[in-house]
């Protein structure tokens, strides 16, 4: 099973898949939001997660996050820190989705049915039925973990230019 | 597992910085930066009106239990509802829309002796405001205050509006001017904002102030 895992890994198939879906879908969402971060920023109130005292925290990531989501798009549709962009965006997307479903919880505990709550989530794609939501963000966060594991550098630069990613050290098998 | 541990986590920080610095400086060198250091949501430092103003005209349209867009004390589900109720525990004196657009209408308006203040950001603004309405973004106010300050300084009545709805940048804004050292009594909510405006069929001026690119805009 490993073996075959590793052999399709090798194609680089794979990899390039999963960056190049990761990065239409982060470059998309953080360019939609980078222009207006006040809209930004609104939206992230609404989940209630930072004391009002942290304004300049709040208002630093309204203005950077829909940079740094690009910055990793663009990183892995290049193919170059790839692994860094992967762990970025792992990161993002389970802060964001675990933050999601905590705001749709408060609203199904007033007697909305889960799956008719909606709300501007502040990921860039306006509002948004959570009951879609959580599971694109979970395919997502899925996704992300292929090129934070694979060894294959196909068609990425920093094959081309000869930085070669950690070499495996698992036998063939036999 | 995850391979080449150090260098990920170089790779990372190296990712955060490039977009947070992309980020700081596309915001440090626009028009209208985005000032971090500033608490946007905080309360005005000023006292905010306590009571129903004296206005010049029929003070029973501008009082909060008068309101209908406010005037329902229970707040309800929606977030419009409850920012009504809002403002109207808070004190402010939420206008109907019959007495804006009677405002509107009057010499007062054309004198300047009554001001509408627009506290959408630039977009929404030039897509269409009441005409004749001043810009005053909260978001950003440093870039409107100067202008707009004497003019509201020397109006009797300051009606603040924004989109309408759940939209809390009238109130914003109105602290704006508060803490600027306008008299509370002066200012007015206008509740339901360009939306209940535009929805009753009142003419909108797009572009800036004064364009005299005036539409009307068509009642749903």
């Amino acid at each position: 099973m490993f073996s075959l895992l590793s052999r399709i890994d090798r194609t680089g198939v794979p990899l390039a898949l999963a960056r190049l879906v990761l990065a239409v879908v982060f470059i998309g969402m953080g360019w939609s939001k980078a222009g207006d971060p006040v809209a930004f920023l609104k939206l992230l109130r609404e989940y209630e997660a930072l004391p009002d005292s942290t304004y300049v925290l709040q208002n630093t990531i309204a203005v950077t996050l829909p940079w740094i989501e690009i910055a990793c798009g663009v990183a892995l549709l290049l193919g170059v820190a790839i692994r860094g962009s992967a762990l970025t965006l792992l990161g993002m997307l389970t802060v964001f989705t675990v933050l999601i479903a905590w705001r749709a919880w408060r609203i199904h505990q007033g007697g909305t049915p889960f799956c008719d709550i909606a709300f501007d989530c502040g990921c860039g794609s306006g509002v948004v039925n959570v009951c879609a939501k959580l599971p694109e963000n979970i395919g997502l966060w899925l996704l992300s973990w292929i090129p934070l594991l694979s060894r294959s550098r196909r068609f990425c630069l920093e094959d081309l230019f000869g930085r070669s990613a950690p070499q495996t050290q698992v036998p063939e098998p036999a | 597992m995850v391979r080449g541990l150090g260098r990920t986590l170089v790779e990372t920080v190296a990712v955060i910085v490039v977009g947070a610095t992309t980020g700081l400086a596309v915001n440090a060198l626009s028009d209208k930066p985005f000032r971090l250091d500033r608490n946007f949501f905080a309360a005005p430092k000023a006292p905010r009106p306590t009571a129903p103003p004296q206005q010049s005209g029929e003070g029973d349209d501008t009082a909060p239990s008068t309101a209908p867009d406010a005037a329902t004390a229970d707040p309800g589900d929606a977030p419009a509802d409850r920012l009504a109720a809002e403002l109207q525990a808070e004190g402010w004196p939420v206008v109907t829309h019959e007495k804006v657009v009677d405002w509107f209408h009057s010499a007062e308006y054309a004198e300047q002796r009554v001001i509408f203040v627009d506290a959408r950001a630039d977009t929404a603004y030039q897509e269409g405001h009441i005409p004749g309405a001043y810009q005053l973004d909260h978001y950003r106010m440093e870039h409107y205050l100067p202008e707009v300050l004497p003019l509201v300084e020397s109006a009797e009545t300051v009606v603040v509006y924004c989109n309408g709805g759940e939209c809390e940048d009238s109130k914003l804004a109105a602290g704006d001017l508060i803490d600027s050292g306008v008299m509370p009594s002066r200012i007015q909510i206008y509740l339901g904002g360009i939306v209940a405006w535009k929805n009753e069929g009142m003419p909108i001026e797009r572009g800036t102030r004064g364009s005299n690119d005036i539409v009307s805009a068509e009642a749903p």
